[in-house]
């Protein structure tokens, strides 16, 4: 069952357009800490994600917010996604799997100015290769284009 | 996919009726299949008013948990509400109080303007490393409300 459509489910019977949204952007602010050190991934600024290394079972601090620049009508039910799992951030529009280790979906309207933000802390069970990944789902109505943030977290 | 998601959307809709300002339903899986599930419950009281359910595990088990939450009122928001969630150790099966949020095995939290019949769900798979009683907890925060709503299970580690 998909954490995501079961949260987006009833904000899409409610959706309308939402035009006048102003030029600006929706902008993803992703922090990851681990061991004193940080790692930073921001919206629409690196065409590659960073990479964070973390030693086995080490726990890593993920936090990440939005912000809405736009200067136009709210946007409204927009959905924040955020999930780490196991993969390649640089793969083409990733989703989670039925393992990941953490999935997170809310549903909000973004006035202008205002701002989401949330955070987890989690151990990362065993070496391999994770991405971390905060994206907007249905911005795209009122802004043409999703916003998105990406972080490669490698686990040696 | 979508008639999927809207499948466990109606499948939900029931449990919406048992909460006045937020459902919850928070549900915890352990690897044998077995699985716990929780509703809202308002605080204060101190611990709530319902009993929690006891998810029995072994340490080194991978515990999944999921909660769904909605806000039920359709007309009033709240600007920089909250949810947090947390795992953590605590004496003993049932116990009423809260124990200090430290040394949490898992935590996590949003801030965010809270929209009439929002819903935020989070889910995540959490490796139990030792032995003892914990409560996963997922609550409201900051709704400007009378009181706050959470759901919760005990973990018993083995």
């Amino acid at each position: 069952m998909s954490l995501l459509r079961s949260v987006r489910a009833a904000a899409l019977v409610s959706v309308g357009p939402c035009l006048g949204a102003g030029a600006n952007d929706l902008t993803i602010n992703l922090k990851v800490q681990s061991g004193g050190r940080e790692q930073t991934a921001i919206s629409g600024q690196s065409a590659a994600p960073p990479t964070f290394a973390v030693k086995t079972k080490e726990v890593v601090w993920v936090q990440w917010s939005v912000a809405n620049g736009t200067t136009g009508a709210p946007l409204s039910d927009i959905t924040l996604h955020v999930f780490i799992d196991r993969g390649d951030a640089r793969a083409a529009a990733p989703k989670p799997g039925p393992k990941t280790l953490y999935e997170s979906a809310l549903v909000q309207d973004f006035e202008a100015g205002v701002k989401s933000s949330g955070e987890f802390r989690m151990p990362m069970p065993e070496p391999g290769t994770y991405f971390v990944r905060v994206e907007t789902i249905g911005a795209a109505r009122k802004l043409g284009k999703e916003v998105a943030a990406a972080m490669q977290v490698s686990v040696p | 996919m979508r008639r999927a998601a809207l499948s466990l959307l109606l499948a939900l809709l029931p449990c919406a009726a048992r909460a006045e300002h937020f459902d919850i339903k928070l549900t915890a899986t352990a690897p044998d299949g077995s699985s716990k599930e929780a509703f809202a419950d308002e605080t204060p009281p101190i611990g709530g008013l319902n009993p929690r359910p006891v998810l029995r595990a072994k340490a080194g088990d991978t515990i999944a948990f999921q909660f769904i939450m909605t806000n039920v009122y359709e007309h009033e928001s709240a600007r920089n509400a909250g949810i947090r969630f947390y795992i953590v150790r605590e004496r003993q099966l049932g116990q009423k109080a809260v124990p200090p949020l430290e040394n949490l095995t898992a935590e996590g939290s949003f801030t965010f303007n809270l929209k009439p019949k929002a819903k935020i769900g989070t889910k995540e798979r959490v490796v139990m490393p030792q032995p003892g009683v914990y409560l996963l907890r997922v609550e409201s925060q900051r709704t400007q409300r009378e009181h706050e709503h959470f759901a919760a299970i005990d973990l018993e580690i083995q």
